[in-house]
């Protein structure tokens, strides 16, 4: 996975690129919860370079969401493909996760939230 | 029946996703099922390419047939110890994320986007198998419908 950090005065974009698996820690580790730790309180993860995802993949989002959650911080994610769509339904993660079709809706999202 | 057999790596995923897809495509699978095909085969062989041989090397081989009454199927096979992952107990999906147990949740993928799934210990080799219904809902549609 590549991920690509676009900073803006209001959030952070963060645009990830490749499969989600169990191999994209390092990257959620070194490049992503990061900026979580140094303050960042609005994440907007474009999905659009990425239209599959795995359990293992779902867990790193889990963390990724828990981690800013627990900072008071919160996460949208935008431009989900089909694939990635069924499995946060099949595994209940609408409930949880904050998901949108565009990148203007997410941005909404994000700043009313 | 069509069969693929390439090193346990995950350089063969795609090649393994195209085959499948193909065969899904030739026995009038539609895309909604498709995708669900698509889902439960990446989970069983992104589980398999990591674990099935440990640290040593082996090979994958997916294995694609109807069944009737209107199954379409995938088998994935490997070489390595006997490992049944459908006895991982069900993650509880009503807890906040945060609160699941750690692990189950691709298996529970494979359980709840399939139609049946079984797994056999056939000497040597890990069998599983996932079968989907192909029903006038999830069939592929010609043009004239």
């Amino acid at each position: 996975m590549k991920v690509e950090i676009v900073p803006s005065q209001q959030y952070v974009l963060v645009k990830v690129h490749g499969l989600l698996d169990e191999a994209c820690k390092a990257e959620f580790d070194e490049q992503i919860h990061p900026l979580i730790d140094t303050g960042t309180k609005k994440l907007l993860v474009d999905l659009s370079g990425s239209d599959r995802v795995t359990s293992a993949g779902i867990g790193h989002l889990v963390t990724l969401v828990s981690r800013a959650n627990a900072k008071g911080g919160s996460v949208v994610f935008v431009n989900p493909s089909a694939f990635i769509k069924l499995v946060f339904h099949t595994t209940k993660l609408t409930k949880f996760f904050d998901v949108e079709e565009t990148m203007e809706a997410g941005i909404q999202r994000l700043l009313e939230g | 029946m069509e069969r693929l057999k390439l090193p346990a790596t995950l350089p063969s995923l795609a090649a393994f996703r195209d085959f499948v897809s193909q065969a899904a495509f030739a026995a009038g699978v539609g895309p909604q099922l498709l995708l669900k095909i698509e889902i439960v085969l990446e989970e069983l062989l992104v589980n398999h390419v990591m674990h099935a041989y440990g640290s040593g090397e082996g090979d994958s081989e997916v294995v694609c047939f109807r069944k009737e009454p209107a199954m379409f199927c995938v088998q994935v096979i490997d070489h390595g110890p006997p490992f049944d992952p459908l006895q991982r107990p069900t993650p509880d999906l009503e807890l906040a994320p945060e609160s699941r147990p750690v692990g189950g949740l691709g298996i529970y993928l494979v359980k709840s986007m399939s139609s049946e799934v079984t797994y056999e210990r056939d000497a040597d080799r890990n069998v599983l198998t996932a079968c989907f219904a192909v029903t006038p809902e999830t069939e592929l549609k010609s043009q004239a419908d």
